[in-house]
């Protein structure tokens, strides 16, 4: 691949002056987020290179295992601050536990079986395919989450008139696990839909840009977006399966956190 | 007092407490008739229903239904026996068939026929509507008909009435209140009614417990 030196870099840094004048002069007032967020994006990015450098020098599974887990572990965090308004204890455990099963379970099929990396812990592919599938599991939950948090908070008086029917919780909440379900999973499916035709993903442009066949990268790239697809129907098929009871009680009454009358 | 509770009962509420909203020492509801609640809003009515019906539970004392502890109750199928309906009835999603047959749907019941609808749409004064019908479109009385036919189609042995026509003028709540009389009569129902109407409380049930600020204040026994 061709090398870009700092210098060369620099010049790209005139699309951010850009973006500051428009900034100011149509007084949208971002200047001092986007000069913070630029700032951030330069030093991580760099960082995270340094980082990738030597972990793939030397590759060690404690390593790999380390940072797989900090991901897993930024992107729950993540959600959490995503979401606004209340959330019980309960609900935000259901969050990590579907995060870490669907992104897991998908991970690991992807790289062991499908791609097949040896050694299994091999760094270079295990990082990149999973900050995508956490990424985007990390989309997909906090979307139906907060899908189903709204759900119940504006439908309570419906949920109420199903229980009083007879209807067993599940039945009443229905409506709105398959609207939470939905919600998570429509981002994934539009973006299958436009791929190669609107957007080429990066995980394919980076394997161009650095001489793979476009071949080759369109094969990694339809494997991880069938696992990215995975993850986050399994992430949010666990996330309603088992978010919606955290709303009710033991009594299959509904908790009043979720804004219910006296 | 020992009369009284050998009397065939549906609910004796024992030193219930819920929150600072409801304080009940001791109230017995019998079957077959209308019980009325009655009394400014904001005295605890409605959280009486809901404590009747297990969509909360006290938070001291307790609510025996038949002699059950109701904590003690599947509470899912203790819904399915004794119905509320709310003050404010939602019309669901789809057509008239199918938001009459959703009761039975979440009771997991196969559905009703149609000419048994049809029947029932009779008996709640539901005129002039098809089945295919959009209930969305229905005015407040007729929605109000509407939830009391879903109701009346699954047979409970107790329905709970929040002010079922608060909100409808008056000619449509003579109109319901002579159905669910009239039902009454014919099927032994049980009825707790909350309304703010001395009139209709005075006209249509047995007993009425006057409520004040969460406590009952006087309960009177109508001898026919």
């Amino acid at each position: 691949m061709k090398d870009v030196s700092f210098l060369q870099l620099a010049f790209a840094y005139l699309f951010m002056v850009i973006v500051l004048v428009l900034s100011y002069r149509t007084k949208v007032g971002r200047e001092k987020e986007i000069v913070i967020a630029c700032f951030r994006m330069t030093v991580q990015l760099i960082a995270v290179g340094y980082l990738l450098t030597i972990v793939f020098a030397n590759p060690n599974p404690v390593w790999t295992i380390l940072i797989i887990g900090l991901m897993g572990f930024f992107a729950v965090d993540n959600i959490k601050k995503r979401i606004r308004g209340n959330i019980s204890e309960q609900f935000k455990r259901i969050i990590a536990l579907s995060m870490w099963i669907s992104s897991l379970v998908c991970l690991l099929y992807f790289v062991l079986i499908v791609i097949g990396i040896s050694p299994w812990y091999n760094p270079q592919y295990f990082i990149p395919v999973a900050g995508m599938i956490f990424g985007n599991s990390m989309n997909g939950i906090a979307l139906g989450a907060t899908r189903l948090i709204k759900g119940f908070e504006e439908q309570a008086p419906r949920i109420e008139t199903a229980l009083m029917l007879g209807a067993t919780p599940k039945k009443a909440a229905m409506p709105i696990l398959r609207d939470a379900f939905d919600n998570a999973l429509m981002p994934t499916i539009n973006s299958m839909l436009g791929m190669g035709i609107v957007s080429l993903p990066g995980m394919m442009t980076g394997q161009i840009l650095a001489g793979n066949s476009p071949l080759i990268a369109t094969r990694y790239q339809i494997g991880i977006m069938l696992a990215i697809a995975g993850s986050v129907a399994l992430a949010s098929a666990l996330l309603v399966e088992f978010g919606y009871k955290t709303f009710f009680n033991k009594k299959d009454q509904l908790q009043e956190m979720t804004g219910c009358r006296k | 007092m020992v009369s009284q509770i050998e009397e065939a009962f549906m609910f004796l509420l024992d030193n219930v407490i819920y929150k600072d909203i409801l304080s009940v020492e001791h109230l017995l509801i019998k079957e077959g008739q209308t019980t009325s609640l009655f009394g400014p809003s904001g005295c605890g009515k409605t959280t009486l229903l809901r404590l009747l019906c297990g969509l909360i539970s006290p938070t001291a004392g307790q609510v025996l239904y038949k002699e059950q502890n109701m904590e003690e109750l599947d509470l899912v199928l203790h819904r399915k026996k004794v119905i509320m309906m709310p003050q404010i009835s939602h019309a669901f999603p789809g057509n008239l068939r199918d938001n009459l047959n959703i009761g039975a749907s979440f009771q997991e019941r196969p559905n009703f026929t149609d000419a048994q609808l049809d029947n029932m749409l009779e008996q709640v004064s539901i005129k002039d509507k098809n089945l295919e019908d959009n209930p969305e479109l229905f005015s407040g009385g007729e929605k109000q008909r509407l939830a009391l036919a879903r109701i009346l189609l699954l047979e409970p042995e107790v329905i709970l009435l929040d002010e079922p026509s608060a909100a409808l003028d008056a000619q449509i709540e003579e109109t319901i209140m002579g159905l669910l009389n009239a039902y009454k009569k014919q099927h032994q129902m049980t009825y707790v009614l909350v309304t703010h109407s001395e009139k209709i409380a005075n006209a249509y049930s047995e007993v009425i417990v006057y409520m004040d600020d969460g406590r009952i204040s006087r309960i009177e026994e109508k001898t026919s």
